[in-house]
């Protein structure tokens, strides 16, 4: 025996009709196209939030890497920004120098690496001693010369990336009896050592030697002025642009530092 | 034979069709959250991070204010150069390696409970000798730390381990940060007049200048110039008389208020307040032109009462009214009096002749030079209206030190005191800090020259020159103060580390990155 398939007449016997057809693709292509722009938009929202995400994480490791320095620091050096109305990048700062190379012909502090800048594994300490006519303290070296690091911020450029950029160098000496505060330009140092604390993509055409268009760094006093020599606090303003299609969209932190030891008297 | 079924065959692709679209789903959404975990991890570290900055100043600050303490109980601790372990009371001298430990609270992510913030601080003196005298250095290292979080997770971004150095390898995942910082002793007798209230200058004949006893190129013999029998100026030394010493000034006047009224008088030094206003409808520091240094408005130093002596041998007396001696002990052991108690309070008032006398001990019925240390406890007022034609009311002895304590008014006028030290070192006076709401007034007035240091925190302090040697060599603390005549303050700067510690200061504030081992806060040279 022969077995044939069985077919439902009703169903199998007809066709669905041009209108339909039209009808069911058109459905289709609004449901596809529904789904596409949904899957871009959930791309771009992915893609934007990631962006602030991240640029948040680096605006933050960048304004507690500065602070930590800002209140290590002995004496500042800001740049005036081109409005004359803040303080910016480049900065250096003045910074005790608190550790000694062991075994004495290794640095001090780390050279390269992703630890570039750091104190290095072995360095010994330096001990402070106290300056008798004004019983402040002081960081010496064997020779009994004030002994400091300069460390330096900066804008940088990696790829399309604008950065900042952390260096420091050493060892620089003073008398005892002179104020070492280091500024711009510096004497060349015998080690230098740099590292990115942070990294900010360039979503624009605009070129990176503008640092205002990706990221700028500000700094004031409380009163939003320039700052002086008597300020104790420095406000930090950091503003990055990490939406690709709306740059003029700011992602701004704030932070207001205590000069701790540039204000002892 | 059993047939395909084509209602079977779409079920099975559908399935595959719903496994896989549900799979990406998944992937996707797993993606999502472990992007948005990472991120949200890297700030949950870096806010622990910052929490243990706080955590380590926190232990800073309660070395500190134990040191205060120790002020406050006259024991500062004696042992070093080992960390020195604290409980309360105060000890003096036990020496350990243990650290203490300061419980914070904490609330937010991760573990609570007092446990998941503290700090572990250590206290090391250090003795550093300049000018001779040996001055308590204190370093406080403080580790702060505060636990992470959620689970083991790293930044993607290998800058952030970089920086903060977190702790993920144990089972208590912690952030630490550590502090190194350097407190330095001050003395009541570091600046020629320090209040916490308005300083009032009232005469552009008044001066303030400084110079040293110890240097005899910046002195006469130790004193800022040189008289004649008859008071005529026979040699000038000090900067108001001939300023080219070519020292930085010294002669800084500083007040805790806003307030200070400079009179046109001659300050050469520094005029210090807190907030103080030099122009505009607001001017709070007045009449400047006279002042030699610079106008600083950030000041603030707190001035520390001083407690009523608790002495166990001292000879007890009424209050005084005729003529007395107080002989000297050892500096070892000082002779002691005390005039009344505080159930019954004495005073010492002294006129028409009558004096107090600060004397040498006596050895076998002589006068033995070592004993030259006297100290006096007046629980009243201790006043004296000249009245005496040779010598002042009250007279100390060349070659005598005297401290005296002071818990109610004192008013030395007239010829009221006569220092034959000729040297400000010589004479300390304390005023008892009174009780709230109480006031207090110490008055130095008259034709003599004074020498001593005068602490009182808690009194008005009145500064009145008369004739044209209306001379303070010393140092003068107040609650406020008020100079008028030809008042002249002439600070000696061989004083700045005699006296008592009225506080402590920070001197130097560093965080330490490197992770392995601490200072050892020492000082090196």
């Amino acid at each position: 025996m022969i077995a044939h398939p069985v077919y439902n007449k009703q169903t199998g016997g007809g066709g669905m009709t041009l209108p339909e057809i039209m009808i069911a693709l058109a459905i289709l292509g609004i449901v596809l196209s529904v789904c596409y722009g949904s899957s871009v938009a959930l791309q771009r929202g992915f893609a934007a939030t990631t962006s602030w995400a991240d640029a948040r994480t680096n605006q933050l490791r960048v304004l507690d890497s500065l602070a930590a320095d800002l209140r290590n620091a002995t004496a500042k050096s800001f740049t005036i920004s081109a409005d004359g109305l803040t303080n910016t990048l480049p900065l250096t700062l003045t910074i005790p120098m608190r550790y000694q190379p062991n075994p004495s012909p290794s640095p001090a502090y780390e050279t390269t690496g992703p630890l570039a800048g750091d104190p290095a594994r072995f360095a010994l300490r330096v001990e402070p001693g106290v300056y008798p006519t004004t019983g402040g303290m002081q960081y010496r070296d064997s020779s009994g010369q004030q002994v400091a690091i300069a460390v330096t911020y900066r804008y940088g450029a990696s790829g399309t990336k604008r950065t900042i950029v952390r260096r420091i160098d050493w060892p620089y000496t003073a008398a005892p009896t002179s104020t070492l505060a280091l500024s711009p330009p510096l004497l060349a140092a015998a080690n230098t050592a740099s590292r990115e604390v942070g990294s900010f993509t360039n979503y624009s055409s605009a070129s990176l030697s503008n640092p205002d268009n990706i990221l700028k760094v500000t700094f004031t006093n409380k009163d939003m002025q320039l700052i002086s020599s008597s300020d104790t606090a420095v406000v930090v303003r950091m503003e990055a642009s990490p939406d690709s299609l709306h740059p003029e969209k700011k992602s701004v932190l704030n932070d207001t530092v205590f000069l701790r030891e540039a204000t002892f008297k | 034979m059993k047939i395909p079924s084509a209602s079977q065959s779409r079920a099975a692709s559908a399935l595959v069709a719903v496994i896989i679209t549900v799979t990406i789903l998944a992937l996707l959404a797993s993606s999502l959250v472990v992007n948005v975990n990472n991120r949200r991890m890297t700030l949950s570290q870096a806010s622990a991070w910052q929490e243990a900055l706080a955590a380590a100043e926190a232990g800073v600050h309660q070395g500190i204010a134990q040191l205060e303490q120790g002020l406050a109980q006259n024991s500062l601790p004696l042992a070093g150069p080992s960390p020195i372990a604290w409980s309360s009371p105060f000890p003096s001298g036990t020496t350990t390696s243990t650290s203490t430990r300061v419980y914070l609270s904490h609330a937010g992510e991760g573990p609570s409970g007092a446990s998941n913030s503290y700090a572990d601080y250590t206290l090391t003196l250090n003795e550093n000798t300049t000018q001779t005298i040996p001055r308590p250095y204190y370093c406080i290292v403080s580790v702060g730390t505060v636990g992470l979080p959620g689970g083991k997770s790293l930044s993607m971004d290998s800058a952030d381990a970089v920086l903060r150095k977190l702790n993920l390898q144990t089972a208590t995942r912690t952030a630490t940060r550590t502090i190194e910082a350097w407190v330095r002793p001050v003395y009541t007798t570091q600046s020629p007049l320090k209040t916490d209230q308005a300083i009032n200058l009232n005469n552009h004949n008044i001066f303030v200048d400084s110079f040293n006893s110890a240097d005899p190129n910046r002195s006469v013999n130790g004193a800022p110039d040189a008289r004649d029998s008859n008071g005529h100026l026979l040699t000038n030394i000090g900067q108001f008389d001939a300023p080219n010493f070519n020292v930085p000034l010294a002669a800084n006047i500083a007040t805790n208020s806003p307030f200070a009224a400079i009179g046109n008088a001659s300050v050469y030094g520094d005029v210090l307040t807190n907030g103080g206003a030099t122009d505009g409808s607001g001017t709070t520091v007045t009449n400047i032109s006279n002042v030699k240094g610079q106008i600083i408005n950030d000041y603030y130093e707190p001035i520390d009462p001083i407690y009523a002596p608790q002495w166990s041998n001292a000879t007890l007396s009424n209050s005084i009214n005729n003529s007395k001696t107080f002989t000297g002990g050892t500096s070892t052991n000082p002779a002691r009096y005390q005039v009344g108690t505080v159930a019954s309070i004495g005073d010492i008032r002294l006129s028409g002749g009558k004096q107090v006398k600060f004397d040498f001990g006596t050895t076998g019925g002589s006068p033995d030079p070592s004993k030259d240390y006297v100290e006096l406890y007046v629980t009243g007022n201790f006043t004296t209206r000249g009245g005496g034609n040779t010598d002042g009311s009250v007279v100390i002895v060349n070659g005598v030190n005297v401290k005296i304590y002071v818990a109610g008014d004192l008013n030395f006028s007239g010829n009221g005191l006569i220092n034959y030290n000729n040297k400000a070192s010589s004479l300390e006076i304390y005023g008892i800090s009174p009780p709230d709401g109480t006031t207090q007034s110490f008055t130095l007035a008259g034709n003599s020259d004074f020498y001593g240091t005068v602490y009182a925190p808690g009194a008005d302090l009145k500064l009145a020159g008369g004739g044209s040697s209306g001379e303070f060599v010393g140092s003068f603390t107040g609650k406020s103060a008020f100079l008028n005549g030809t008042t002249q303050i002439r600070y000696d700067e061989a004083l700045a580390g005699s006296g008592r510690i009225s506080s402590f200061k920070i001197a130097a504030w560093f965080e330490d990155v490197k992770k392995t081992g601490t200072f050892t806060g020492q000082l090196q040279f």
